[in-house]
């Protein structure tokens, strides 16, 4: 049993942030806050996304960074809702079976729609399209489940069509989701990661972090059926899982990119640490600041 | 912030609690690390903030009454606290409009019935007695800022807090005309050429090592558990919500049994429960309130004291 009482904290993440180094690169002119001016010279620029003109000057309507693509200005704001691009591979909730869709929410601004005709049934088997199959598709996800899947299309509205027709996507079964901001998901080729440590990791583009024992794809067997369904996750495996998530939970909360490096160089970090300490305030901080430190390092190597 | 999970994490978070290894590396008795900041509220007689794993947030505020009663309809000296929770609709949608008004009066309800010996529990409480007729009153409000699982444990820590940041007025009380009292402030003479009104009140504070608790214990699976996040609190068969005070009259070297008095027993929500359990979910709450006593304690006893007139959101 731990129980500790301790007083609020003396720095807060953030506070952290500005002492490291990791946030120098970006020029404090290019922080902008809404009514602000974006640029000093308005007749050479056009003015893009989160900007508005107000008595022939460029201004912007949203709090982010200045971002410049020849002579277009744009303003990405940093903490945003997730906005889809196709190809993202995201981890969606099941929220509505409706007649032709599943309704997904991806902590997008609206929800995601996943059609029945998007989906690759276990064992790759043929769809009769009859409403008979309908009402058994419905029974295929039901509410409240994860899946994983790909974004096929933004629509006008911003709704995204979600696909799961590939054997790596589809139901996810065991595991433990982690929400972050989704500015904080670094996008790669790969999303899929099976770790050295016997457990897989899926990082959502849209901020959902899926940590499994195993991938989607290798837990179905030739014949569509899902044996493992009801297994015990053994201990030494659960462990490690756990200790990944909480990795995952210290980068959300000093707010460090997540992905396949950033995520490994936590979990050998942490190795010296119990996974409980690694929420607590004071070990968090300072794993958190060698962490970026060490990333930093790494990418002045690379270049 | 509601909370929907497949079948499929619940039977992995099911699995893991029965293996004694919760999904944030915790084991079933541990608590998450809770920060606790008093004399938060510039506007009350005392306050306090509990936070809860940095999400679950609690304000307890404490205002004092000068309460007249008719002391020959009250014989038996009424217990001075009463206790109101709110839910902020902030804390979660659920508790938008009056979502979360039933759950806040049975949780006021509970630390009412907690409480109801406290006169016997607070070794000093009596002195909130002035004279017949007179007494003071001390409401208790506690507001739920933000909501991540259990609640109770966390009001109660916060109520535990502001009754120990409470400062309660001395007062003279010199017999007047008619068989009526007057009761006026105490303030000690300090000599000098500062005038009466300048003279800081004398306070006293209440003891509070012995002020009951109300711990939430889970039952998810086989295991018990205390202090679920919002993920197990979706697993649970059945909880029970029990107030423990430290029992003043207890030795120290007298068993655990003895030394804390189980003053509630609640089940919240659906779920049966064999007799066994229910025994097995007490001993959990004794051993728990034994840590939590100790924890505050040490806390109570550390805080540096807060600049009078600053807020805790600054």
């Amino acid at each position: 049993m731990s129980i500790e009482i301790s007083g609020p904290p003396l720095v807060s993440p953030w506070m952290m942030l500005t002492m490291s180094d990791a946030r120098n690169d970006i020029d404090k002119d290019k922080i902008v806050i809404p009514g602000q001016a974006v640029c000093d010279a308005p007749q050479q620029f056009m003015r893009g996304h989160g900007t508005y003109i107000r008595d022939g000057e460029i201004v912007s309507s949203l709090s982010g960074v200045v971002q410049q693509l020849n002579r277009l200005l744009m303003v990405k704001t940093i903490k945003q809702r997730y906005a889809g691009e196709v190809g993202d591979v995201v981890v969606a909730r099941v929220v509505e079976v409706q007649a032709k869709r599943w309704k997904c929410d991806v902590s997008s601004r609206l929800h995601a729609n996943l059609p029945l005709g998007s989906v690759l049934l276990p064992g790759g088997d043929f769809r009769r399209k009859d409403v008979e199959d309908e009402e058994k598709m419905s029974e295929f996800l039901k509410n409240g489940e994860l899946i994983c899947a790909e974004v096929q299309q933004v629509q006008h509205d911003g709704t995204l069509m979600l696909h799961t027709r590939n054997n790596k996507y589809g139901k996810l079964q065991q595991g433990i989701l982690i929400k972050v901001p989704p500015h904080l998901i670094k996008k790669s080729k790969k999303h899929f990661h099976t770790l050295p440590y016997g457990m897989a990791v899926i990082i959502g583009c849209n901020g959902n972090v899926w940590v499994t024992p195993a991938l989607p794809e290798t837990t179905v067997e030739e014949d569509g059926s899902h044996v493992h369904e009801f297994q015990i996750v053994p201990q030494d495996i659960r462990l490690v899982m756990i200790r990944v998530a909480a990795c995952v939970r210290l980068l959300r909360d000093y707010s460090i990119s997540i992905f396949l490096n950033s995520l490994t160089t936590c979990y050998e970090m942490s190795q010296p640490y119990d996974i409980k300490e690694l929420s607590e305030q004071e070990t968090s901080s300072r794993l958190a600041y060698l962490i970026t430190a060490r990333l930093l390092q790494e990418l002045q190597q690379q270049k | 912030m509601e909370v929907h999970i497949s079948d499929d994490e619940k039977l992995f978070l099911i699995h893991g609690v029965e293996q004694d290894i919760r999904n944030d590396g915790r084991a079933c008795a541990d608590f998450r690390p809770m920060i606790l900041e008093r004399g938060v509220l510039s506007g009350t007689n005392g306050s306090c903030r509990v936070q809860l794993g940095q999400t679950t947030d609690v304000l307890a505020g404490i205002k004092l009454e000068l309460e007249a009663y008719d002391p020959i309809a009250e014989k038996q000296p009424k217990q001075p606290m009463s206790f109101h929770v709110d839910f902020s609709a902030n804390a979660s949608s659920q508790f938008a409009g009056k979502g979360g008004d039933q759950y806040g009066e049975e949780l006021s309800a509970a630390f009412q019935v907690a409480y109801s010996r406290s006169l016997d529990i607070i070794p000093n409480l009596s002195k909130t007695q002035l004279a017949a007729g007179y007494r003071w009153k001390i409401h208790v409000d506690i507001s739920v800022l933000q909501w991540a699982g259990s609640v109770p444990d966390a009001c109660s820590l916060a109520i535990i807090g502001a009754l120990s940041d409470l400062e309660i007025p001395e007062v003279d009380v010199t017999p007047d005309d008619g068989g009526k009292v007057s009761i006026v402030l105490k303030r000690p003479r300090i000599g000098g050429d500062v005038r009466d009104e300048e003279v800081p009140v004398a306070m006293w504070k209440l003891i509070v090592t012995s002020c009951p608790m109300l711990l939430t214990v889970s039952k998810i699976g086989t295991a018990n558990l205390v202090d679920c996040s919002p993920e197990e609190e979706c697993c649970i068969r059945s909880q029970l919500l029990i107030g423990v005070a430290k029992n003043l009259e207890s030795t120290p070297e007298s068993d655990d049994a003895n030394e804390y008095d189980i003053t509630c027993v609640k089940q919240h929500g659906g779920g049966l429960l064999e007799m066994e359990s229910i025994d097995d979910m007490t001993k959990l709450a004794t051993r728990t309130a034994k840590g939590l006593y100790e924890a505050i304690g040490n806390r109570l006893n550390t805080e540096e004291k807060r600049k009078p007139g600053h807020s805790f959101l600054l």
